[in-house]
């Protein structure tokens, strides 16, 4: 055996080096024949042991056993191997524990987490590797964020039973949450800035609105005065000093009242305007019918002889009561003003109910008509399409109606083919059930 | 609070000269011949009211028994004049009907809530001698 003195010793360095160790070996001898010496071969590393003279069945059968638990061994190793690539490609950290608290197994990212140099972490207490992170956590399921390395880690603690529920140890999992928290606080500053952002806007909106009140009071009471005095000198003249002036004179000085009359009615609408704009309606459930009696009974125009309505309303609506009122009266007012000389006012109002629980008014005229091509600038402020010398109005009526319904969360809208007359339109919620 | 006799003495809270023009000239087109005292602004109705500076002398400038009273004045606005009014025991009973282009309803609903009619400029005719009770 060359250099080597006894198979004993061969058989210890065969397996104590790496390379050789799995090589399974076999013992034979003749010379010894104790039981000790056996058992002497076998500490040594020794796969088997046969005495000599060997029988050749027994040879057989023995090799073959031993490659068999070769195989196994081989098998279990890689399936342990693979298990631990496995555990350790995980990027969470994760420790076993058992039931007294020390780790039994664990893998690469929790080693990453908690080096600890010298000591093998297996059979050490969690507790001790923890700390403070610890925080007296107990086989019961609980989950907490902790910053560790600068880094947020959400940890949970699950507890491991047998079949019969009795504790078996606790798995320890470490989530790396950084990016998470990182996106949370993101949102969170971006949120900051965003409220930020809002309440600068509300402000300088509040203090639009603010300045919309105060320019609208300086309206009513400051521009309105020379205009008063023009109304109320002109009158005077017209009383006092009708005599001595020729009828040129009066016509002049009717038409300055008159047009001081006339801007004065600008100003209450768009007055009337800019109050809409600023008021939030109460919506409650009216009945048409009523309603537009109601406005007939009050505009001497709208009965006969000067004009005649038809009704035929059966719906109720979610409206604001002097809104709608304001909003077809515009409507009804303008279908008996323009029309052509000589003609009685037919008007037919109606309602129908459209989709998405709407309700539809009509306001059909047999006046002159607009032509398609003015029809989009008709709803604007001081839009008028009829020549003034004609019609009267401040061209402020139909935005007045487009804007309150337009609060209440209608629509308005027309048709017309220029020669037969008007169909203007309101669109208003239907009333719910959940509105009674 | 509300009297509806004939009253003695008018006071015309007003600082804009047409306006104080046009109202005399319908107190006389009307044949309105109660007395119509004028101040045109805030301070000088307190005055007035209260008989200080330059009003003590009550045989010039008597104690009216109604006021039209304008808002928007120099110094001490109509609000003011009127809570003033409505402070002071003597004249707290004042008929006083403010007198306003302003066609908001937080004017009117104040206006009212402070015990003062309400009404819309130009005063005419009628609704002048409705207010005085002479209609």
């Amino acid at each position: 055996l060359g250099g080597v003195t006894t198979g004993y010793e061969l058989c210890r360095l065969l397996k104590t080096d790496p390379i050789t160790a799995s090589i399974p070996i076999l013992h034979t001898s003749a010379t010894f024949t104790e039981s000790s010496d056996r058992a002497y071969g076998l500490e040594g590393g020794a796969d088997g042991y046969l005495i000599q003279p060997i029988d050749a069945h027994e040879l057989t059968a023995t090799v073959q056993a031993l490659l068999r638990v070769r195989a196994a061994e081989n098998a279990a190793k890689a399936l342990a191997s693979q298990w631990q690539t496995t555990f350790d490609s995980i990027s969470d950290g994760l420790c076993l524990v058992d039931p007294t608290g020390k780790v039994v197994r664990f893998n690469k990212s929790f080693a990453g987490l908690f080096p600890v140099s010298g000591k093998p972490l297996i059979g050490t207490s969690l507790e001790a590797i923890l700390g403070d992170l610890f925080m007296g956590r107990t086989a019961l399921v609980s989950q907490s964020d902790v910053l560790i390395q600068s880094r947020w880690y959400r940890v949970s603690s699950n507890p491991i039973q047998n079949e019969d529920g009795s504790p078996v140890g606790i798995a320890w999992v470490f989530s790396d949450i950084n990016s998470i928290r990182e996106a949370e606080s993101k949102l969170q500053d971006i949120n900051a800035v965003l409220e930020q952002h809002v309440a600068e806007r509300t402000a300088s909106l509040q203090a639009a609105l603010h300045q919309l009140e105060q320019f609208s009071y300086a309206v009513s009471h400051d521009l309105r005065a020379p205009l008063r005095a023009m109304q109320g000198y002109s009158n005077a003249l017209l009383e006092d000093y009708a005599e001595t002036m020729d009828t040129e004179g009066l016509a002049y000085l009717k038409r300055i009242s008159d047009n001081a009359t006339r801007l004065d009615k600008m100003i209450v609408d768009v007055l009337t305007f800019t109050k809409i704009s600023r008021e939030s309606p109460i919506l409650k459930p009216l009945e048409l019918a009523p309603l537009l009696r109601d406005i007939i009974e009050h505009y001497p125009g709208l009965k006969p002889p000067a004009a005649q309505v038809d009704l035929d309303l059966p719906h109720r609506v979610m409206a604001n009561e002097s809104g709608l009122v304001q909003g077809l009266s515009n409507l009804l007012g303008n279908a008996v003003k323009f029309v052509a000389t000589g003609v009685v006012p037919k008007i037919k109002v109606w309602s129908e109910l459209k989709a998405e629980s709407m309700v539809r008014i009509w306001v059909e005229d047999n006046g002159i008509g607009i032509a398609p091509q003015y029809q989009n600038r008709l709803f604007g402020m001081f839009e008028r399409v009829n020549p003034s010398n004609e019609f009267e109005g401040t061209g402020v009526g139909l935005a007045i109606t487009r804007k309150v319904v337009e609060r209440m969360g209608g629509t308005t809208g027309m048709e017309s083919d220029g020669n037969s007359g008007c169909k203007f339109w309101i669109e208003l919620k239907a009333v719910g059930k959940s509105d009674e | 609070m509300s009297n509806t006799t004939v009253p003695k003495v008018v006071l015309l809270v007003e600082d804009n000269e047409d306006d104080v023009f046009l109202m005399k000239r319908l107190f006389h087109k009307a044949k309105i011949d109660i007395p119509l005292k004028v101040v045109t602004d805030g301070q000088m109705a307190v005055d007035y009211l209260s008989g200080t500076g330059a009003y003590q002398d009550r045989t010039v400038y008597p104690i009216p028994d109604l006021v039209f009273l304008d808002l928007k004045l120099p110094f001490l606005q109509g609000f003011e004049v009127l809570n003033w009014i409505r402070k002071q025991p003597e004249i707290k009973s004042l008929r006083v009907i403010i007198l306003s282009s302003s066609l908001e309803d937080q004017d009117r609903e104040r206006a009212v809530t402070l015990g003062s009619s309400y009404l819309v400029k130009p005063p005419t005719p009628d609704v002048i001698a409705g207010m005085l009770s002479l209609a």
